[in-house]
């Protein structure tokens, strides 16, 4: 959604990135990323579990399937496709490795949009690690909700 | 169109100041995409 911060800026609303790290490593995600857009932390996942998403070992590491077509892209295929396919799995490893420093690493997340009166215009909730909506849909969800 | 529940709006963020909030201020006076991320790593 990073990418997509001066469209939604454009249409009045504002990104508010959350996470279940500690603060320290939100400021090191933002300053990596250079994010000029509210962060908050939740570290007792209350918010994500009174949204709803999810959490577990399997719906993080996904089906099967998932595991069989990153293994195909390990064996084969162009360099770019196997570097991005290690870098997935050490996104994914590095919570494992070092729990509770940079988050839960089974806590899923997901995309909201909310109106200034509590509606809902948009959600997504994530399924698997790496889950992430088209950002076109979250745009077009504040388009429709400015008509 | 669902509202975000009572409870999922009073419960608690924390800023990088460390700073407690209630989740309905990140929606407050303008629209709000919450992207919930899986950790900052």
């Amino acid at each position: 959604m990073r990418r997509e911060i001066d469209a939604i800026h454009a249409h009045g609303a504002e990104l508010v990135v959350i996470g279940n790290g500690h603060r320290h490593f939100a400021r090191v995600f933002r300053e990596d990323l250079q994010l000029d857009t509210p962060i908050y932390v939740d570290t007792t996942r209350a918010s994500y579990r009174a949204l709803g998403m999810k959490r577990g070992l399997a719906r993080t590491l996904g089906s099967w399937r998932t595991w069989v077509k990153m293994l195909r892209a390990l064996r084969g295929g162009v360099r770019q496709k196997r570097v991005r396919v290690i870098l997935r799995w050490w996104y994914w490893a590095v919570p494992v490795l070092l729990p509770g420093t940079q988050g839960d690493a089974w806590q899923l997340g997901g995309v909201l949009v909310v109106l200034p009166d509590g509606r809902v215009a948009y959600r997504y909730l994530s399924t698997v690690a790496g889950d992430h909506p088209p950002p076109s849909e979250v745009l077009a969800a504040l388009e429709a909700a400015a008509r | 169109m669902e509202r975000v529940s009572e409870g999922a709006a009073h419960t608690q963020i924390t800023d990088l100041d460390g700073r407690e909030h209630e989740l309905k201020e990140s929606w407050a006076g303008r629209p709000a995409v919450l992207a919930y991320v899986r950790h900052f790593g």
